[in-house]
């Protein structure tokens, strides 16, 4: 069982109210409702469940859990209840669980930078260490978002599996149900059996469907009769609480699952690391980077790229990446909260059942309201950007993409290649180069005059 | 049954025709068929729906209301009747009539008329063959018709089955221009206005009755496998792609297929003034539309083209660079909705920056092809290509080609390029290299072009085709016999 731990931080519906002065922190960011919802959560999930868990692994011999906890998580429980970081480092001292990574912010840093998505999985690496006393040893990318160059990335970063979600397209008659290898490396994959996990993620509380109500005795049949090496089940930590209340009987369904499964002989409990290295890869599983999957609504990017505003928004973050990372501290830390995916997810514009969840986590009521509200927060990375640029900033910023200056076979991308750059170049094209300083680098003329003249 | 014992009347179903409506290479060949049998006589009706195309006062073509009307209700699963109401209007494109069907009531015209031609293409198609067969009723029977792809398949077997129905044997070809796998329950052939009804099927040696519902149902609701079916000929546009579709569908078709090569019309007057030493300038007329990524006049140009699909195998040319120092490689794409794959391709390109670029403008046709021709080589590293008509187009201006070992493509450059396995992106390299370089001897510019002259001009596609023709033209007569 895999239990995928995260919160945002959402942003201040209002945020537009501070301008044109420049928000701080606590004017960006709405840390009364996350608190809020936080606590909310923590009361009725993190510290429930995860105790009934603990239960569990005290009880009974064999249980073992997954969890992967995005670090802004992490953060939210230092804050606000430290006591449940406590129960997360009693399973693991018992053995009982295994921590995954992810990317710190739960963000898409994947699509936007390497560098920058190495950088944010290491974070969530270390914070995991250090508060919960786990080395990861599997990782997944935010939202089981997965093609072969992310596999094989996370592979060279050290991790020996990828855990992802089973997308009938990918597997054709294949079946979820056993260790896959990735296409190009030797990552191990396990991916999601999403039938088995919607059954307790989406559909547990469902009084239409003809199996409610779910018991564990029936769960625990059904994972028996399931052919195949192992059953992946992954879903929200949320699940158990918030998306199905504790009315719904979802705690005393996760109290006797544990049990229920050690009744069956043919059943037992593993983490993802265990699983991946016990069973051998039966086949690859071969995503292409153009057709990359992730286990939310339609198996793809379309919950947080699906749209216009979408991804206009995402290209403005994808721009002011190279400016943020040049000055790093507080302005990258505001732009990577900015990369959290849940900022994209929220101006999704889809209609029926996929809509109704969009609608259902969002905090803003409306897609174009979550828009105006993020673009307002881009504005105030902007703001922070312009104020805190420096000729020192200038000369750290490297571009790949079109800002990069071309000319008759020159390619200059960063103040360190533009000095290596011969002085008759720079002659030939002076005009041209001091504009591009001045717009691009945001150098003052007599700044960039100076880039120009040193060699 | 009585079956036409000479093809002069020949109606082709399609969704698309370059001129009028174009979305890929169907609309060209199809037009080249129509334009090609015209020119020798034949009396040519193109079928298609007008995607919305009357409605566009600047479409750039004229148009004449027909007095046609089919008009009916069609029966849902919930047991609830939805009425259509479907009109026509004709124009003529060098000696062929084409017939654009249309809504006539809000209903069907708002999805019938749809700009996109492939948006609702199951409804499109649907509605096509109620309308086909309407059409037919009213203005007569033709002796041969000829489907293209999926979406006509229903039109042609409506058509083929109302002239049994009637006593004729009417002859059906079907091309399969791209392979689609599109399945539906029986119930989406009753609403395009089949019935269920005995009739006589070809089986490995010899016709036998069976079933429209049953032949539906054996393919698992494949449209594309019923067509190949019910078709008295079916037919393709290159060995290597009828080899493909008989390995999909059984080697028993063998029997009743056929090839038809698609041709150009491109030749080296196009390019009368061009020199290889304008590469660098007509790079810079493409630079100066837009590009993401960019070249640095250093090494050899190379080009490729075509649609931003994965089919493509844009990827695997860029990519492909890093094994080639000395190409450069200019992109030239159609964006085809696939935002996904563009973007991994311009990350790909700014990765590469300087050694590769890529345009989205809309070139005009001097400059693509003065491109074609400065250019080195063509690549084609396609995941999979029925035909590939960009690399007779770059041939026939002696632009040799370096393509993937797939479908079509093999037989098509033959030994005038180099042929790499799919999905190799270091032999594609190292071909690439080695081109660039000099180093691999390529035949004479006017060598590759006198190829293309012979074996892919229209000619050699109507004789192709007519071949074609009298093969559903005998099949159907045993059909006629034994039916």
């Amino acid at each position: 069982m895999f239990f995928e731990v995260h919160q945002p931080r959402r942003v201040r519906p209002d945020l537009y109210r501070v301008y044109p002065r420049r928000p701080g922190d606590l004017e960006i960011f709405y840390d009364e409702l996350n608190r809020s919802v936080f606590e909310r959560v923590a009361e009725k999930v993190y510290r429930r469940a995860t105790k009934i868990i603990l239960e569990a692994a005290r009880e009974v011999p064999g249980f073992k859990a997954t969890f992967s906890v995005s670090g802004l998580a992490l953060e939210q429980f230092r804050r606000w209840a430290p006591d449940v970081l406590e129960l997360f480092r009693e399973l693991e001292s018992m053995g009982a669980a295994e921590f995954t990574a992810q990317t710190y912010f739960h963000s898409l840093a994947w699509f936007i930078d390497r560098g920058e998505f190495r950088e944010q999985v290491e974070m969530q690496v270390r914070a995991v260490e250090e508060l919960i006393g786990h080395r990861p040893r599997a990782a997944e990318n935010t939202e089981f978002i997965f093609n072969n160059d992310v596999a094989c990335f996370l592979h060279s970063m050290g991790f020996s599996t990828v855990v992802t979600e089973g997308v009938d397209w990918v597997l054709g008659w294949r079946s979820p149900n056993y260790v896959y290898k990735a296409w190009g490396c030797d990552a191990r994959v396990l991916v999601r059996n999403y039938r088995l996990s919607d059954d307790v993620g989406f559909r547990f509380g469902a009084r239409w469907w003809d199996q409610w109500p779910l018991t564990a005795d029936k769960y625990a049949a059904w994972l028996e009769a399931t052919p195949g090496d192992l059953v992946f089940i992954a879903v929200d930590y949320e699940t158990f609480g918030e998306h199905h209340w504790p009315e719904s009987g979802i705690h005393e369904f996760l109290r006797w699952l544990p049990r229920e499964v050690a009744k069956r002989p043919r059943l037992r409990f593993a983490t993802v690391s265990e699983a991946a290295s016990r069973h051998p890869p039966r086949d690859v599983y071969d995503v292409p980077p153009w057709a990359t999957i992730s286990w939310a609504d339609e198996r793809d990017l379309s919950a947080w790229l699906g749209n216009e505003l979408q991804r206009n928004a995402f290209a403005l973050l994808s721009w002011l990446y190279p400016y943020a990372k040049a000055i790093g501290g507080e302005v990258l830390r505001l732009w990577r909260e900015l990369s959290t995916s849940d900022h994209l997810y929220y101006q999704a514009t889809k209609m029926g059942p996929a809509g109704e969840v969009h609608s259902y986590f969002s905090p803003y009521g409306s897609a174009y309201k979550a828009h105006d509200v993020y673009t307002a927060a881009l504005y105030a990375l902007v703001l922070h950007i312009r104020e805190r640029w420096s000729a020192e900033a200038a000369e750290r910023v490297v571009f790949n993409d079109e800002r990069c200056f071309y000319g008759r076979g020159v390619k200059i991308c960063s103040l360190k290649d533009l000095r290596a750059v011969d002085a008759g170049f720079k002659e030939r094209h002076r005009r041209d180069l001091l504009r591009w300083l001045t717009d691009v680098f945001l150098l003052t003329p007599a700044e960039a005059e100076r880039a120009l003249s040193i060699r | 049954m009585y079956t036409p014992e000479r093809i002069r009347r020949v109606f082709i179903v399609s969704m698309e025709m370059a001129g009028l409506v174009k979305v890929g290479g169907l609309g060209e060949a199809v037009r080249q068929y129509a334009v090609g049998l015209a020119r020798r006589g034949y009396d040519v009706t193109v079928l298609m729906p007008s995607h919305g195309r009357h409605l566009d006062p600047s479409r750039g073509f004229d148009l004449y209301p027909l007095d046609f009307r089919a008009c009916g209700e069609r029966w849902g699963l919930d047991g609830r009747a939805y009425p259509y109401c479907l009109g026509a209007e004709m124009t003529f494109v060098e000696g062929v009539r084409v017939v654009m069907f249309k809504g006539l009531d809000y209903a069907t015209g708002h999805v019938f008329d749809r700009w996109g031609v492939y948006e609702y293409a199951e409804e499109k198609a649907a509605l096509l063959a109620r309308a086909a067969a309407a059409f037919a009723g009213r203005f007569g029977m033709p002796d041969l018709v000829h489907v293209n792809d999926w979406p006509t398949v229903l039109a042609g077997i409506a058509l083929k089955d109302l002239a049994e129905r009637r006593g004729i044997a009417l002859p059906l070809l079907f091309t399969i221009h791209l392979s689609w796998d599109y399945r539906f329950p029986w119930h989406y052939a009753e609403w395009a206005g089949l019935s269920d009804r005995e009739h006589p099927v070809w089986r490995v040696c010899c016709h036998r009755r069976e079933g429209y519902r049953s032949v539906w149902d054996e393919g698992w609701g494949s449209v594309e496998r019923f067509g190949a079916v019910e078709a008295d000929a079916v037919s393709t546009v290159s060995y290597g792609y009828l080899e493909e579709l008989l390995r999909k569908y059984g080697g028993w078709i063998r029997e009743k297929s056929c090839v038809v090569y698609n041709s150009t019309d491109w030749s080296l007057d196009d390019v009368k003034g061009v020199s290889e030493g304008d590469v660098w300038r007509l790079v810079e007329e493409v630079e100066r539309m837009g590009v993401a990524g960019g070249l640095d006049r250093r090494g050899a140009l190379l080009l490729a083209v075509g649609r931003l699909t994965p089919q493509k195998g844009f990827d695997l040319a860029v990519r492909a660079l890093d094994y080639a120092p000395d190409a450069r490689l200019l992109i030239l794409g159609v964006p085809a909705g696939d935002w996904g794959y563009e973007e991994y391709l311009r990350r790909l390109v700014w990765e590469r920056g300087g050694r590769v670029a890529l345009s989205t403008a809309r070139l005009p046709p001097r400059l693509y092809k003065a491109l074609h021709y400065v250019a080195k080589a063509l690549v084609m590293p396609s995941r999979w290509e029925p035909f590939g008509i960009s690399a007779i187009e770059a041939m026939a201006l002696g632009t040799p080609v370096i393509a993937t070992r797939v479908g079509g493509l093999a037989e098509v450059v033959d030994g005038y390029g180099v042929l790499v396995e799919p999905e190799d992106v270091e032999g594609l390299g190292r071909a690439v290299q080695a081109v660039a370089a000099g180093q691999y001897k390529l035949p004479p510019r006017e060598y590759i072009a006198s190829y293309v002259d012979g074996r892919f001009r229209l000619v050699h596609t109507v004789d192709m085709l007519e071949k074609c023709y009298e093969k559903a033209r005998q099949f159907a007569y045993y059909r006629g016999i034994s039916g």
